[in-house]
């Protein structure tokens, strides 16, 4: 409302609210964010069916400061974008940023924090996920027989069940009890 | 293929909502015209994940045996696909509160979800069956939807809405969702009353503005909490540090920064009410003596030297004890027994009561300042203790920060995340390692005793130190005077050191090898720091001695100068006394004669200043004539001896005033008249005291006849006295003037002998007519409280002294300048001048810790500087050109030494305590120093030095540091409790100069400002009679603690174990569950979900209440309904595989609108496809399983027990079980290419809920009837 370019309607805003944990403002905010990506190629004014048909290739998206040093940026971007390959449309992003938003639930960021950590996809996080898990983290500084160590680790730590790789609820175990996981997993935009 | 779930399906609530789902899909289809396409099946993992892993989970739980997970979701239709399936989710924890009888009967009722919904429903209220579905039992009911129920429902769309974005699916789906929801609510909410709308309305923008507040607060909060950091001084850079050389280095640096605060507060305490109230207060002309620089010296007060040994300027600053005053008026308002008021009037500031009370709470605020961060501390660690089970977990998955956007701080916390990761695996080989070889063991013996030897040699060598710095020449070169800390300085460096090297051979863990460093390196330090304070009260001790023997052994001077010691400065004061004396004759003809003294010395030139002495000599002796011959007249009554012994002591003060006036011309050209008029006016009142003095003696009458006794000789010893009087006094003064001003020499030599003869005169006749008045007696009340201290001091002196002293003390309080007129006529050549003031002890003390502190400032730069940077440069550039790599070998570059620092900072901290008190500047010093301390560490270390080579986690509560901390407090305050309590303060330097022990100012106090009675109490208090009781029950007290601390810790070890063993455990925990679940819907639990809402909202509904009548009983029945499910399932599993695999066909082949159908089908279906597929896979291979169950069970029996030999038999179990896993895993994806997932989604809520449940099962020990009923089930098999 009385936004001088009209990106969306106000049906879509509340819609976008509703979906998000994110305020009008905040949503134009992260419009805005995803138009300076790449101003060339993103439409200012989504056209009807453009906010998820629109895609922008990931390697624009890497580009963002936000996620410039992040060593999951790849991951994450395959976690949220529809295709799978990381390429986001608008509200892939906006979904993402939501989710890394403050005001998201422990719950929701732990789903999509295991999804992020299940490499593979096989909705375990094993232990070939934890390696890679580490190599990103690590930028490759430790040794491989140290990696093996934590690995072994992790898993003895949080496997439950006993199966080698950890379940959701295992991770979700884990992971709410970790003091430091809300205040490290979000993005302030 | 659409009948089979209502045959097979054990939980039907899922059956159900699957249904509902594809109904609801079907009719959302029309709605939403422009849907995206279907996408590849990896996008559709995105919507189906939480399903399907989900349901991968309760089928690997139901068989009692790990299923190999779906290697890919199923393929379970588009995005599109349901927004009833979502809504489902959302309220499934409603309608799993179906039972199972429930189940069985919408089982078996004809309706199955595959009937084509009627149309009356469908555009009526679709949502009445999303919400439930047991509407859809009672149909007809559903024909008569009543507004309450379009209400409810658009509640229920409501909570949709606003929940929808706690789903974890993509934004596809929860806009259609959204949308969906807001159509309907639309659709309706206008058939509503009007005034329910606008309540919605209205709570709605409540609800609105309330979110926006409360969001602005926490972006507010966040941002000062963000601001906050920025007031943390160093945060950042400890931080850095902390990335890149591991927490034990960081604790160095927060220690430091603690202790800068410490000191800083404790800085702004004395500073605010020591040393800014004495700059404001005194006067500084009045305490010359203790304020300035001796003229002689004041040449060279500046020079480097003499300010590297803190003489000089230093000396008389507020650095140190020496340079406050004693004024305090409670002392020099000599009407205080006469007049209270008055007194209460003029108290004002009390230094020596301030300084001694601030320095009380200086030491209190640092025991509570350490003992509340180690309180803080331990709680820390106790908390942490127990979240440490997930350490490698943790850091793995929350290590990184996603907000870091900078390069730098990516690049710190990569280092930081690998540093710590190090750090947990060296932990974790620590605690493998179980050494004990005989070789380590000689080792440490060797190791243990040559540190016995270091540190028994280091206490020698400084006891030699300070005993050689007592000897004569000690002060001859610059190296014996800095032996001292010279010698400590290098013990303190080179010696930890030693510690280290040592400490290599005995292969500790590096966090107790630290812990042993600090431990040594302290014992070296207290070593040390204690032979110092004992040499240094052998120091004290000897020049009181010396001070006794220079300054004592003339009755006569340290009497005046002891009275001097007991009055306080003013000029107020002297008014008073002037005041207190206006009854007495004497003073009147005293009063009269000032002005007119006043007027002489307004008038007079001052280069004619001989006259105007001489003038102003015969005015004054023409008066004590006088006066004298007054006091005849009255009295006739007096002893000769007091008599002969006060005007000789006048006669000496006289003529020394006279000379110290010409002094004061000779030496200073600027002598204004106001300071000659000064010195006259208490020259005046110093002679006046003298007769008050001897007044009173005599109106006590108190050893008279003492006197009478020593009558004779002193009679008789006064005319013989009375020339070598002259020589002395002349002796004295002479040297001055000849230093000064040789030509005034003759003038004044013939001015003095006439003075002198003059007095003598006088003196003669006052002597012979043996006048003493007793006319002023009243007035002078002896205050006998005030002198208390006097009688300590006059104990040393001469009985008689002592008498007087103790009636005379109250008159004799005149102005400081008439005190520092009879310490310079006392001390008058400069020697002795000097020495009496460098016999000041306490500003010694101070001056030998200040030099300390500066000195191991100095060195520490010079160290760091050499032993970091120099080294590092040399390394590095010299590298290139070495035989040896000079990185790796020999020097190698620095590393930080955690332990010496550490140790380094208490030390530092206990010098400074010992010290404060007499040295209030030191604390100043301090902070400077730590702050110095502190850019100056963190630039070595982030620039010379490397990470060592093992980086180990500090223990999470670094309490060791506070304990030594704390200990070194204990320790210095002992040494000041010492000199405060047993060491007499010096009597001419200092705010406690006067008293005999400084302790008695405080008690001195109470018994000033309390009544009688409590102060009795309060003493009783302080008699051994409470004490030694009080000890007893403390120390019974800290037994009863410590015996109790015993008992709870081995209560909290066996918490530890239990806890343990409930973790082991908890896999068998998870079994139960699910077998639970599968036997009795997750139903249980979802009380504290936040759906339990809708559950109740739709328990309202008539036709839920039909189905609810059902009793909630089941828990009986498990049994049997499980048994009859079993048999249910063994009978369909073969259906359900070929109805799956039709299935999965189909879907395949087509994409068309039957696609989604087919997906649709196929998702309701996936559970009790898998259910049942878990079973057939049971039946096929009934051994293997059969064979795993059995171990399970056993397995949970044996780890009850959980002992440590078991645990060994219980992996070779666990290993079978895996391989049967595998084997099963195996089977399963040979005959399953594309495993079905789909499982109804859970919310991320309710797993967590079945997490509690667990515990909460646990508790209630359900377990036992569980595995019961599981041997039932496997005998059953």
């Amino acid at each position: 409302m009385g936004n001088k370019l009209v990106t969306f309607t106000d049906q879509q805003l509340i819609n976008y609210q509703d979906c998000t944990f994110f305020t009008r403002k905040d949503i134009l905010r992260v419009y805005k964010k995803f138009h300076d990506m790449k101003s060339d190629l993103v439409p200012t004014v989504m056209k009807k069916n453009e906010p998820y048909t629109f895609k922008l290739p990931v390697e624009f998206v890497e580009e963002l400061p936000e996620f410039r040093e992040n060593p999951f940026k790849k991951r994450i971007f395959e976690v949220f974008s529809r295709d799978s390959k990381g390429n986001l449309t608008f509200e892939d992003f906006l979904d993402m940023l939501s989710v890394f938003s403050e005001s998201a639930p422990r719950d929701i960021k732990v789903f999509y924090a295991f999804r992020i950590y299940d490499f593979d996809n096989d909705n375990f996080v094993g232990p070939t996920d934890i390696d890679t898990a580490l190599i990103l983290l690590t930028r490759q500084e430790l040794t491989v027989e140290e990696r093996r160590q934590i690995t072994e680790k992790v898993i003895e730590e949080s496997d439950v069940d006993g199966d080698g790789k950890l379940s959701y609820i295992e991770f979700q175990h884990c992971i709410t009890r970790a003091p430091d996981f809300l205040s490290t997993f979000h993005i302030r935009i | 293929m659409e009948k089979s779930p209502e045959l097979y399906l054990p939980t039907s609530i899922l059956r159900l909502d699957s249904g509902r789902s594809r109904k609801l899909s079907s009719e959302f289809k029309r709605t939403q015209k422009e849907e995206v396409s279907p996408q590849p099946s990896v996008d559709r993992l995105s919507v189906t994940f939480a399903e399907s892993f989900l349901k991968t989970e309760v089928a690997k739980m139901q068989q009692e045996q790990i299923q190999p997970p779906e290697a890919a979701p199923e393929p379970t239709g588009s995005d599109d696909e349901d927004y009833s399936i979502s809504v489902n989710a959302i309220i499934q924890r409603r309608a799993s509160t179906r039972r199972s009888k429930k189940r069985n009967r919408r089982a078996s009722s004809p309706f199955s979800p595959e009937t084509p919904v009627p149309e009356r429903r469908r555009s009526s209220v679709f949502t009445t069956s999303s919400g439930d579905t047991a509407i859809t039992v009672d149909g007809d009911q559903i024909n008569e939807v009543t507004q309450d129920e379009i209400f409810e429902n658009i509640k229920l769309h409501k909570e949709v809405l606003s929940n929808v974005k706690m789903q974890p699916w993509n934004m596809r789906k929860k806009l259609k969702l959204v949308l969906q929801a807001k159509a309907y609510i639309k659709k309706h909410e206008g058939q509503l009353q009007e005034r329910l709308a606008q309540s919605h309305s209205t709570r709605d923008m409540l609800a609105r503005y309330n979110i926006v507040l409360i969001k602005k607060w926490q972006i507010w909060k966040r941002e000062l909490t963000n601001m906050s950091m920025w007031f943390i001084p160093w945060e950042l850079k400890i931080k850095e540090i902390e990335s890149h050389f591991g927490s034990v280095v960081a604790s160095y640096f927060i220690f430091l920064r603690w202790l800068f605060w410490v000191n800083i507060v404790i800085a702004v305490v004395i500073i605010s009410f020591v040393t800014i109230p004495e700059i404001i207060t005194a006067d500084p002309e009045a305490v010359k003596e203790r304020k300035y620089v001796l003229p002689e010296e004041k040449y060279n007060s500046t020079n480097f030297l003499t300010l590297w040994d803190f003489e000089g300027v230093f000396k008389y600053s507020p650095l140190f004890y020496g340079w406050y005053t004693n004024r305090d008026y409670n002392e020099s308002a000599v009407s205080n027994s006469i007049d209270k008021k008055s007194f209460r009037e003029q108290s004002g500031y009390r230094l020596p009561f301030a300084y001694f009370v601030t320095g009380l709470v200086v030491y209190a605020y640092s025991f509570f300042a350490t003992l509340r961060k180690m309180a803080e501390n331990s709680r820390m660690s106790k908390l942490s203790e127990k979240d440490d089970e997930c350490i490698f977990s943790w850091k793995l998955f929350t290590a990184w920060d996603y907000m870091i956007g900078n390069a730098e701080t990516a690049h710190n916390r990569v280092a930081s995340i690998v540093t710590g990761f190090k750090e947990a695996l060296l932990e974790e080989t620590e605690k493998k390692r179980e050494s004990r070889n005989w070789k380590v063991i000689c080792f440490r013996i060797l190791v243990n005793s040559l540190v016995v030897g270091l540190l028994s040699f280091s206490a020698f060598a400084v006891v030699v130190v300070v005993k050689r710095s007592t000897e004569k020449e000690a002060n001859s070169t610059v190296w014996r005077r800095n032996e001292i800390t010279v010698v400590m300085s290098l013990i303190t460096v080179f010696f930890p050191m030693l510690f280290e090297i040592l400490g290599f051979l005995e292969q500790y863990h590096p966090r107790k090898q630290l812990m042993l460093q600090l431990a040594r390196i302290m014992v070296l330090n207290l070593l040390n720091l204690y032979s110092l304070i004992f040499a240094l009260f052998y120091k004290i001790s000897d020049m009181k001695e010396e001070y006794h023997e220079n300054f004592k052994t003339n009755p006569a001077k340290p009497t005046t100068t002891d009275v001097a010691l007991y009055t306080s400065s003013s000029p107020s004061s002297l008014t008073s006394t002037v005041s207190s004396l206006t009854d007495n004759k004497t003073l009147e003809t005293c009063l009269c004669t000032e002005p007119f003294f006043a007027d002489i010395t307004s008038t007079v030139i001052p280069s004619n200043l001989t006259d105007i002495a001489e003038n102003l000599m015969q005015r004054v002796l023409t008066t004590v004539s006088q006066f004298a011959l007054e006091h005849f007249n009255s009295t006739p009554t007096e002893t000769a001896s007091t008599e002969y012994f006060n005007i000789t002591e006048l006669n000496m003060s006289i003529s020394n005033s006279t000379i110290i006036d010409n002094e004061k011309y000779f030496n200073y050209s600027t002598y204004s008249l106001d300071d000659l008029k000064e010195s006259f006016v208490d020259y005046l009142t110093y002679i006046l005291s003298q007769f008050n003095y001897f007044n009173v003696t005599d109106l006590n009458g108190s050893n008279v006849t003492l006197y009478n006794s020593l009558n004779i000789s002193n009679e008789t010893s006064f005319n013989q006295n009375s020339t070598e009087n002259y020589e002395y006094f002349k002796s004295t003064v002479l040297p001055v003037f000849n230093n000064t001003w040789p030509e005034e020499e003759e003038r004044f030599e013939t001015d003095l002998t006439t003075v002198f003869q003059e007095v003598s005169t006088t003196l003669a006749t006052f002597y012979t007519t043996e006048s003493v008045s007793t006319t002023s007696a009243e007035e002078y009340n002896i205050n006998l409280e005030e002198s208390e201290y006097c009688i300590n001091y006059c104990n040393k002196l001469m009985e008689s002294k002592n008498a007087i002293f103790n009636s005379t003390e109250t008159s004799t309080a005149v102005s400081v300048t008439l005190v520092d007129m009879i310490e310079e006529k006392e001390t008058l050549n400069y020697t002795t001048r000097a020495r009496l003031r460098s016999l000041c002890w306490e500003t010694m003390f101070g001056q030998e810790l200040i030099k300390l502190t500066v000195m191991d400032l100095i060195m520490t730069v010079l160290s760091t500087l050499a032993m970091d940077f120099f080294r590092g440069i040399f390394v590095r550039v010299m590298n290139r050109c070495w035989c040896w790599d000079l990185e790796k070998k020999f020097p190698q570059y620095g590393d930080f030494k955690v332990a010496e620092n550490i140790l380094h900072l208490v030390n530092n901290q206990g010098m400074v305590w010992l010290g404060m008190f007499f040295s209030p500047g030191l604390v100043v010093l301090n902070v400077v120093k730590l702050y110095i301390m502190m850019y100056l560490r963190a630039w070595a270390v982030l620039t010379c030095n490397v990470p060592h080579e093992v980086i180990f986690r500090a223990s999470k509560s670094n309490n060791f540091y506070y304990a030594l901390l704390l200990l070194m407090l204990f320790l210095s305050v002992l040494a000041v409790g010492y000199a405060v309590v047993k060491v007499e303060p010096s009597w001419h330097c200092g705010p406690f100069s006067g008293y005999h022990f400084i302790f008695h100012i405080f008690t001195k106090t109470i018994k000033d400002n309390v009544p009688q009675q409590v102060f009795n109490v309060l003493d009783y208090f302080s008699s051994p009679g409470i004490v030694i009781p009080l000890l007893v029950f403390l120390i019974m007290f800290i037994y009863y603690l410590i015996s109790l601390t015993g008992a709870l810790r081995e209560a909290n070890n066996d918490l530890k174990i239990q806890l343990r063993r409930e973790r082991t455990e908890e896999r068998r925990k998870m079994f139960e569950m699910v077998d639970r679940r599968r036997r009795c819907g997750s139903g249980e639990s979802n009380d504290q979900t936040p759906f339990s809402k809708w559950k109740k909202l739709i328990g309202n509904l008539p036709s839920t209440r039909s189905c609810d009548e059902t009793p909630r009983q089941e828990s009986d029945e498990i049994v049997v309904s499980q048994k009859e499910e079993e048999v249910e399932k063994v009978e369909s599993k073969s259906r359900v595989f070929f109805t799956k695999l039709i299935k999965k066909a189909l879907r395949k082949s087509s994409t068309s609108d039957e696609e989604q159908d087919g997906t649709d089908v196929d998702q309701h279906d996936s559970l009790p496809y898998d259910t049942n597929k878990d079973e057939s896979t049971k039946e096929q291979k009934s051994g293997i399983e059969r064979h795993t169950l059995k171990n399970i069970v056993s397995k949970a029996w044996l780890r009850k027990n959980d002992h440590k030999e078991e645990k060994k038999h219980h992996d070779v179990e666990l290993k079978n079980i895996r391989s049967s896993q595998q084997e099963d895993l195996e089977n399963k994806k040979s005959k399953i290419t594309t495993p079905s997932s789909s499982s109804p989604k859970e919310p991320p809520s309710e797993k967590n809920d079945f997490l509690k449940r667990i515990l909460q099962a646990k508790k209630s020990g359900v377990f036992d009837d569980k595995i019961t009923n599981l041997q039932k089930t496997i005998n059953h098999l």
